[in-house]
């Protein structure tokens, strides 16, 4: 904890080896959120980069409150954000469909997939439910905390919600089908 | 309601969930890490030199201050008066002004040394012009601030000068003088430029005789106000009285403070391009290159550079070297523009082995037209300008500028084609030291306001190429645009 603190300490005077410390801290847990946020690992490199830009430019305003690595993974869930908004490519996949009826799977799917394999399900799913479900399923946003971030309506959130949860249910329980044909395939 | 124990559980999963980031990405990070640091020292380093500039024209061009002037200037007529002067010393000058307001206001004042032949510069009632001239001229102090007055004491400095002013003399001087103050009229004469033995000096207007209120006399510079007891002595004191009655409301126009050195802001907005001169220009750039012993073709695209946005703001000093010829310099920091046209994004960073290690260039670029690279350039410069005004007219004066402009490429990220075909952007291959020059009209409004404004059209070139030899592109910056100065006077 006194070594943060020093680390903190050093990275606002600019010392460049307490920033690369910081970094490696908390490089690869972040990298994992932007991993889970974007399509490929270029794109989540590229937002990776910008948020460390983000926290070193603004480390200043981090109080000591809270966990540095939540006030991180904050801003890093921000810049994935803007990231895709500014993205022309994702920008154009995220579109946010009007909510309508939508079938709701009750039961849970088991399974043992690792986190990897979930992260990787994750960004199969169209740019607009990727983001959604991600907020709200793993950052634990409201649907009208999402609504605000994605400038679109609380239903449109749910309903887009409802949708990236039901496909994602419906390929992790034909997961082991899948792998299963391309083992085979192989 | 859909069970939350999924979310629950994907949430704990991906809680812990990393990826490992390649080196790259902290590669990237440290070199934008550094440049911003550049950067903050370039805007700390801008602003202080804009403020040291700004405190050395404030220092170096304001003008005196009037009281402290006036202030002196009154007390050494104080001084004098009472010294040369049977008035108590008890009273103020405006007393005396006061007292001597009926018929005879200055009938007792009477040098106590005046000498036998002399006659104070005040009272020449009767004579001719051109006596009356010399008279004014040696009336004149002398002496500013306690020193010599080189200028106006050019014409009495030699005992040649003084002869001829005391010559002038006549016996019966004293009967004149007393007729002279007793007429309590002002008798003003404003021959600024008088004519003694071929040269023109400039003379300050004289106050023959008259009631000198205290106002005025206290907003006589001390030039007039003090008088020096030695060398000229004779005529200094007698003619110190003179001095200080010689000042009138047009006098303190013209001996009103001048700036010598003028401030001003400058702002330019314009095009900005980097284009090769038509020598060194490649025109088979954009060939194909066509496939040699049945290979692939490869397209080769032209890497040119198309103008764009520029604009630049500074501020500068200006000291006027005649009527219309002035010096300027500053400092102004410019903003240029380019775009050039890329393929694709690269893919990771750019490796190049330069000979002795691997240097890593992110982003770059393929070659291409698919998108445009927006190369920019941020420059410090110290213009050093004269302008010279062509036309005679005081409405709107119209000037030439020409000057040359040193200046310090501060930051780009402009690309170029290296010889892989590849685009990036390469700090070591900028040309940081650039000499330009620069051309242009200025209009000049409000001419009679205190902050006027001069605008024109104005041309700039880099005479130092953008990058360096060996980068394939002979670039020039240069800069078409509009240039508003706005001067403080």
């Amino acid at each position: 904890m006194t070594d943060q603190k020093q680390i903190i300490k050093d990275c606002l005077r600019g010392d460049i080896t307490a920033q690369r410390k910081l970094y490696e801290a908390f490089a690869e847990s972040m990298m994992g959120v932007c991993y889970r946020y974007t399509k490929s690992v270029q794109d989540a490199e590229d937002v990776l980069q910008e948020g460390f830009m983000r926290v070193f430019t603004h480390l200043k305003q981090y109080r000591g409150d809270g966990e540095l690595g939540g006030w991180i993974r904050r801003i890093m869930v921000n810049t994935s954000i803007n990231y895709l908004k500014k993205n022309i490519h994702y920008r154009n996949e995220m579109v946010f469909s009007e909510p309508s009826l939508h079938p709701v799977i009750e039961e849970t799917p088991e399974h043992a997939l690792q986190a990897k394999d979930i992260a990787n399900l994750i960004r199969q799913l169209p740019t607009g439910y990727q983001t959604v479900f991600n907020l709200h399923a793993i950052e634990g946003y409201s649907h009208v905390e999402i609504g605000k971030i994605l400038g679109i309506s609380e239903n449109t959130s749910r309903s887009q919600y409802m949708r990236a949860r039901n496909l994602l249910c419906d390929w992790i329980k034909r997961w082991d089908e899948i792998n299963k044909s391309e083992n085979y395939a192989r | 309601m859909p069970d939350n124990s999924f979310e629950h559980k994907l949430s704990q999963q991906m809680e812990d969930f990393s990826y490992p980031a390649s080196d790259a990405v902290w590669q990237k990070l440290e070199a934008n890490l550094l440049k911003r640091k550049k950067r903050r020292w370039a805007i700390i380093w801008f602003f202080s030199g804009l403020v040291l500039v700004s405190a050395g024209i404030y220092f170096f061009a304001r003008p005196e201050a009037p009281n402290m002037d006036s202030r002196v200037a009154s007390n050494n007529l104080n001084a004098d008066l009472s010294e040369n002067l049977p008035i108590s010393p008890g009273k103020s000058s405006a007393d005396k002004g006061t007292e001597s307001n009926n018929a005879e206001p200055y009938a007792q004042i009477k040098p106590a040394n005046i000498a036998p032949g002399e006659i104070p510069a005040a009272v020449e009632t009767g004579r001719s012009k051109s006596e009356k001239r010399k008279l004014s001229i040696s009336s004149v102090g002398g002496y500013q601030n306690g020193k010599r007055d080189t200028h106006n004491v050019s014409s009495i400095k030699n005992a040649q000068d003084r002869e001829k002013v005391n010559g002038t003399s006549t016996e019966n001087s004293k009967e004149t003088e007393k007729e002279n103050f007793s007429s309590g009229k002002k008798v003003s004469e404003s021959n600024n430029n008088i004519e003694t033995e071929g040269k023109i000096e400039e003379v300050t207007p004289v106050l023959k005789t008259g009631i000198v209120p205290e106002n005025d006399i206290k907003k006589t510079k001390t030039e007039n106000a003090v008088a020096d007891s030695g060398s000229v002595n004779n005529v200094g004191n007698n003619l110190k009285l003179a001095d200080s009655l010689a000042v009138g409301k047009n006098d303190q126009k013209a001996q009103s403070p001048k700036r010598h050195v003028l401030f001003g802001l400058r702002f330019e907005a314009g095009r900005s391009a980097n284009s090769e001169s038509s020598f060194t220009q490649n025109k088979s750039a954009d060939m194909v290159s066509g496939p040699s012993a049945g290979g692939p073709i490869v397209y080769s695209y032209p890497y040119t550079q198309e103008p764009g946005f520029a604009f630049s703001i500074g501020a500068w000093l200006r000291k006027p070297i005649n009527q219309r010829v002035n010096v300027q310099t500053g400092l102004t920091y410019h903003y240029y523009s380019t775009s050039t046209p890329v393929g694709a994004t690269g893919q990771g960073a750019l490796s190049i082995n330069n000979g002795m290690n691997d240097m890593r260039f992110s982003p770059y670029y393929q070659q291409g037209d698919s998108a445009n690279y927006q190369n920019k350039y941020h420059l410090l410069s110290v213009p050093i300008e004269m302008s010279f005004q062509i036309n005679k007219g005081k409405k709107l004066p119209v000037s030439w500028l020409l000057g040359i402009e040193p200046g310090w490429m501060i930051g780009s990220n402009a690309v170029f084609k290296d010889t892989s075909g590849y685009l990036f952007s390469d700090n070591n291959k900028y040309n940081r030291f650039q000499l330009g020059i620069q051309t242009g009209i200025s209009f000049r409004f409000f001419q009679k306001t205190q902050h006027a404004l001069e605008i024109g059209p104005v041309f700039q070139y880099m005479l130092t190429p953008a990058f360096k030899s060996g980068s394939g592109y002979d670039g020039h910056l240069n800069f078409l645009g509009l240039r508003a100065d706005w001067i403080f006077r």
